[in-house]
C-alpha cells in the first residue's frame, strides 16, 4: 500500500518541518506546516483507513519532536475526515485518477488552491485553537491563523510547482 | 444483522474518524495536563539524540561569543569565592547552602510558541529529577517537566501554565508571575493589589516559596502599569532580564531538603 517514494518523502518532508521550519521560526503569529503535503497529495482512491492512519502517525511523530502530544495529531485527524468530502465537490471524477497522487497536474490550479487553502486554514485554526484554549484572544486567534495558513499555502503551492515543472 | 453491516458501510469514515479523534484527543488531555506528568522517556530519549546531533553541528556558529560569556561567568564566580575565603566551592555548597547548582547545555529552544519547551542534555544520568527548577544568570528558565536516561524536558516559563512565585524587591510584596504569549521579553505579574505602590523601573525576584527555584534571584524590571478599579488588581508588565532565545548554558536547581518539605506540608491536607 505504502511506495517507496512515498516513505521517501514522508521522511524528508517531516526532516524539514522538525528540524528547519520549527526552528527558523521569527515571530509567533506565523508558523508554516509545509507537512501538511504528505496529508493534501494522497491519491484520490486510497482507503479512509489508509488516510486517517497516516495523518495521525504524521501528526503523532511532528508531537512528539514538539515535546506535547494530541496537537498535531488531532488536526490531522480532522483534515483527513474532511479532505474527500471537499475532495468531491471541487473535481470532477474524470481528470482525477483514483492512484495518482493530487497536484496542481491533476487537478488544476485554482481547483488545487482551493481545495488545499480550505483544509490549510481549517488545520491552523484547529491547532492554534488547542493550544491557546480561551476565548478571550479569538482575535488573535483568527489572525495568527490567517498569516500562518497563507505562509504554508505559499510553501506548498511553491513546491508543488516545483515538482510539476520537473 | 443486515441492517448493522449497512450501518457500518455507510458511515466507516466517520467510525474512523471518531476512533482516532478520540484517540488523539486521549493523548492531548493526559500528556498536557500540567499536575500528572507522563514520563514518556523512549520519546525523550529519541528526540534528546536527533536534537544534539542536529545542534552540534550549529553549536559552531556562536562558538566565540558563547566562550566570552562563559569566561565572564567564571570571573564573577571566581570572586564571590573569594569573598568566602576558602577555595573549595564543593564545600560551601555542600554544608552552608540549601541549593545544589549543576550546570547543562541546551540543545533545542523554543520561544515563539503558546507553549515553549527547552530540551537539555542531563538526565537521569545525572541525577536530574522532575521538578527541579531551572535557572541562568540573572533569570529563571523554567521547570523540568520529564526526564530520559541523557536528556530531559523542561518547561520554559514561556508557556500558558507557567505561575511562579515572585516578589518586588522594593517592598518584599509577592506575586505570582505569567506569560501571556506573543512577545518572549514580557511577563505578566498578577495577584498585587491596587493599594501596593509599584513605579516603572522596579526590579523582581524570585521569592523562594516553594522549593524550586532559590530566593533573590532577579527575573525583570517592571515596565508597564495599569490600574483596574473594578478587580482591585494591577496589571503589571515586566521585562526580563535576559533574553531567553539566546539561552546556552542553564543551572539545574536541586533543593536538598525538598522531600521533607514537601511531606510536611502534605501533613496539612490529610
Amino acid at each position: 500500500m505504502i511506495n517507496f517514494n512515498y516513505l521517501k518523502s514522508f521522511l524528508i518532508y517531516i526532516i524539514i518541518q522538525v528540524f528547519v521550519l520549527n526552528e527558523v521560526v521569527f515571530t509567533s503569529y506565523v508558523i508554516p506546516f509545509l507537512y501538511l503535503t504528505l496529508i493534501l497529495c494522497i491519491p484520490k482512491g486510497k482507503s479512509v483507513f489508509f488516510l486517517m492512519l497516516i495523518s495521525f502517525i504524521t501528526g503523532l511523530i511532528i508531537d512528539i519532536f514538539e515535546g506535547q502530544l494530541g496537537i498535531h495529531s488531532t488536526s490531522c485527524i480532522v483534515v483527513a475526515f474532511l479532505r474527500p468530502k471537499i475532495l468531491s465537490i471541487l473535481s470532477n471524477s474524470k481528470t482525477l485518477s483514483n492512484d495518482e497522487n493530487i497536484s496542481i497536474a491533476n487537478l488544476g490550479v485554482l481547483q488545487f488552491l482551493v481545495y488545499s487553502s480550505i483544509l490549510i486554514y481549517i488545520h491552523s485554526f484547529i491547532l492554534f485553537f488547542i493550544v491557546d484554549f480561551e476565548i478571550k484572544n479569538i482575535f488573535n486567534l483568527v489572525i495568527k491563523t490567517l498569516f500562518s495558513s497563507v505562509v504554508t499555502l505559499a510553501l506548498i503551492f511553491v513546491n508543488e510547482l516545483y515538482y510539476t515543472k520537473k | 444483522m443486515y441492517n448493522l453491516i449497512r450501518f457500518f458501510k455507510i458511515y466507516h469514515s466517520f467510525i474512523y474518524f471518531i476512533i482516532f479523534f478520540s484517540i488523539s484527543i486521549f493523548l492531548l488531555f493526559t500528556n498536557n495536563s500540567y499536575h500528572r506528568y507522563l514520563n514518556n522517556k523512549a520519546f525523550n530519549e529519541l528526540r534528546g539524540v536527533s536534537l544534539s546531533k542536529f545542534n552540534s553541528l550549529s553549536q559552531y556558529v556562536s562558538l566565540k561569543e558563547k566562550n566570552k560569556l562563559l569566561s565572564e561567568e567564571n570571573v564573577r564566580i571566581k570572586n564571590l569565592l573569594s569573598k568566602f575565603g576558602s577555595g573549595d566551592l564543593r564545600k560551601i555548597t555542600n554544608e552552608d547552602n540549601f541549593y545544589l547548582f549543576k550546570s547543562a547545555r541546551v540543545i533545542n529552544n523554543s520561544v515563539f510558541k503558546r507553549n515553549n519547551f527547552l530540551t537539555l542534555d542531563k538526565g537521569s544520568k545525572d541525577s536530574i529529577k522532575v521538578g527541579q527548577g531551572v535557572i541562568i544568570n540573572d533569570g529563571i528558565v523554567g521547570i523540568v517537566k520529564s526526564v530520559s536516561k541523557n536528556y530531559s524536558l523542561v518547561i520554559s516559563i514561556l508557556h500558558k501554565k507557567t505561575n511562579v512565585s515572585i516578589k518586588f524587591k522594593k517592598n518584599n510584596y509577592v506575586g505570582s508571575l505569567s506569560w501571556d504569549g506573543f512577545n518572549y521579553m514580557q511577563g505578566e505579574v498578577k495577584d498585587v493589589m491596587n493599594h501596593i505602590e509599584i513605579s516603572i523601573g522596579d526590579t523582581i525576584v524570585t521569592s523562594g516559596y516553594g522549593t524550586i527555584f532559590p530566593r533573590d534571584i532577579n527575573v525583570g524590571v517592571v515596565s508597564k502599569i495599569k490600574n483596574r478599579d473594578n478587580s482591585g488588581y494591577q496589571k503589571i508588565k515586566i521585562r526580563f532580564l535576559k533574553d531567553l532565545n539566546t539561552v546556552d548554558y542553564v543551572y539545574i536547581v536541586e533543593a536538598k531538603n525538598k522531600l521533607e518539605i514537601n511531606k510536611i506540608e502534605r501533613s496539612l491536607y490529610d
